[in-house]
């Protein structure tokens, strides 16, 4: 049962990816997150399995009776269910978060069709409604993600307090229960050796940046996200408007050092974008730590017009689909990471050799 | 290992920051964090900061219980400090989970170590977005009028001590509460 669900998600494309959005050529995604909780029932860390079934129980019913979601056509998993790799799955596909997927006991996930809305049930909080779209566009997803909140808090008694607003496990998130972020590409600003100074430029101003990929380490494939941090004390479209202002510099910031590259360096930023090509396409072993970077290369090469035969959806689309649980899905097979190499190198060559 | 700033003591606050392709570790002692932390630059330093709060707490407490100790000997850790009567959290819980809390009732029962927390990450102290039942995001005017005594009061601190810049941006918020307000009583003169 799961697992055909899992099917039904895979056969469709990622629309925050595959879709063309406002000012793709920088911002992959954009993605609001709000937390809630119910009212007299404790938050997952408190919780025993019954208490979390119930609240499990309570928020299916909410999607149901409001038809948010698209429910009962909706995807519901329940992440105890899963196989280890199908709950990568739905983490690559950034649909859960490893929080969720660690929580075999109650963890449980509701995903309209289309993979732009969904709800994770005991995360962090009992709720973390999500909506995702392609491109640099807050405002519409905040639009939609308050209308979904008002459908299910119709149905729910959320946890609320007159002074400090929606109550959520971690007094962090407490108030708007809010975090709004943008993913970005920004090669130019890392090639230039400007991404420190930015990255510490944002944070003074109490917005978050963080690498995609690297797990806490070095950066993978030039992705980072830009989130707000405040919660209290401000209202939603104020936090939104002004975490809009600061992406908009940081989009123009890149478009500037990509200039400066091709004027300045312009040897450089071809050499980068041609080896990138040149190993997604000829390479028979490929880590994915090598491909997150020449992904990366290839996306700048496609961005400057450099490859009419390639589509920057589909290279989007990679920068999910190299990820090993992805991998697995399409070789049909669990795969030793020696294998994945070998499999992700020929999956590559393959997608570049079809062209657009 | 010692702390990176006063190089004396032993450092027990560890921090790391990603910053494009390099990690930076910052290693100081729980004096050298909370000064730091005061001036603002552990919040620049982009990481959660309630396992900072709670764990300086800890650090603190520490201290205080070893010279507890030190004068009588005192057994068991864990039992002093609020316990929330609903679900049973408490401060070890507290610190366990980095600074969750259990259920709603929890915030009662922590109000004050979270209403510290708060004052050090947030920008203000009363909820100003939407409302359940998609009522006027802005319809609570007692909380609009604590927001602005509150700003007043920190006006008047800037001006005191010559942070002109701040005053400005402080001065510039009072007047969009204001604006907000008069616009909800306009709103309820017409009812
Ligand atoms: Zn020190
Ligand atoms: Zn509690």
């Amino acid at each position: 049962m799961n697992s055909d669900l899992i099917q039904r998600l895979l056969a469709s494309p990622v629309s925050f990816l595959a879709d063309s959005g406002p000012d793709e050529d920088i911002a992959i995604s954009s993605r609001i997150r709000l937390a809630r909780n119910v009212r007299d029932l404790p938050f997952p860390c408190a919780a025993g399995p019954q208490e979390m079934e119930q609240v499990c129980q309570l928020v299916r019913a909410a999607a149901r009776s409001s038809g948010t979601l698209g429910c009962p056509d909706c995807l519901e998993f329940r992440i105890g269910e899963l196989s280890a790799t199908d709950r990568e799955i739905l983490l690559e596909r950034r649909l859960a978060s490893r929080e969720l997927i660690g929580n075999l006991a109650g963890g449980c996930l509701l995903v309209k069709g289309d993979g732009s809305c969904s709800v994770m049930v005991n995360e962090e909080d009992q709720l973390r409604i999500q909506v995702l779209a392609p491109g640099f566009q807050l405002e519409k997803v905040w639009n939609k993600i308050n209308a979904l909140d008002n459908e299910l808090g119709k149905e729910l008694a959320y946890a609320f307090d007159e002074q400090l607003g929606y109550l959520t496990c971690c007094p962090t998130n407490v108030g708007t229960g809010m975090r709004a972020s943008v993913m970005l590409h920004l090669p130019g600003l890392v090639m230039t050796g400007k991404i420190n100074a930015t990255i510490h430029g944002i944070n003074k101003l109490n917005l978050a940046v963080r690498g995609i990929f690297g797990e806490g380490s070095e950066n993978q494939g030039n992705l980072f996200q830009v989130s707000n941090q405040i919660t209290l004390g401000d209202n939603e479209e104020h936090i939104i408007e002004e975490l809009s202002k600061v992406i908009r510099q940081l989009i123009n910031h890149e478009k500037a050092a990509r200039i400066h590259l091709m004027e300045h360096d312009q040897a450089s930023l071809l050499d980068h974008v041609g080896r990138s090509y040149g190993i997604l396409r000829h390479s028979y072993k490929l880590s994915a730590k090598e491909a997150l970077n020449c992904l990366s290369g290839l996306r700048t090469g496609v961005d400057l017009g450099l490859f009419n035969n390639v589509d920057i959806h589909r290279v989007n689309q990679m920068f999910l689909t190299i990820h090993p649980a992805h991998l697995q899905k399409s070789a049909g097979r669990n795969l030793s990471a020696a294998e994945r190499d070998v499999f992700r190198a020929s999956y590559c060559r393959q997608l570049l050799a079809k062209g657009s | 290992m010692l702390c990176d700033k006063c190089k004396k003591n032993e450092a027990t606050i560890h921090v790391k920051k990603v910053s494009g392709s390099k990690i930076e570790s910052l290693h100081l002692c729980a004096a050298c964090a909370k000064e730091n932390e005061e001036q603002g630059a552990l919040g620049a330093f982009g990481f959660n900061l309630a396992e900072v709060l709670f764990n300086i707490g800890e650090i603190n407490k520490q201290e205080s219980s070893a010279e507890k100790a030190a004068s009588e000997n005192s057994g068991s850790s864990g039992e002093e400090g609020p316990c929330c009567p609903v679900c049973g959290w408490n401060m070890d819980n507290l610190r366990k989970f980095n600074g969750r809390v259990g259920c709603a009732s929890c915030y009662e029962t922590f109000s004050e170590i979270i209403a510290d927390a708060l004052t050090r990450i947030q920008r203000g102290k009363v909820h100003l977005g939407k409302r359940p039942g998609a009522s006027d995001p802005l319809a609570n005017t007692a909380a609009l009028q604590i927001e602005i005594e509150r700003n007043k009061k920190e006006l008047a601190g800037f001006i005191l001590r010559e942070e002109y810049e701040k005053a400005a941006v402080c001065r510039d918020k009072i007047a969009d509460l204001n604006a907000c307000l008069a616009l909800l009583k306009g709103t309820d003169d017409e009812q």
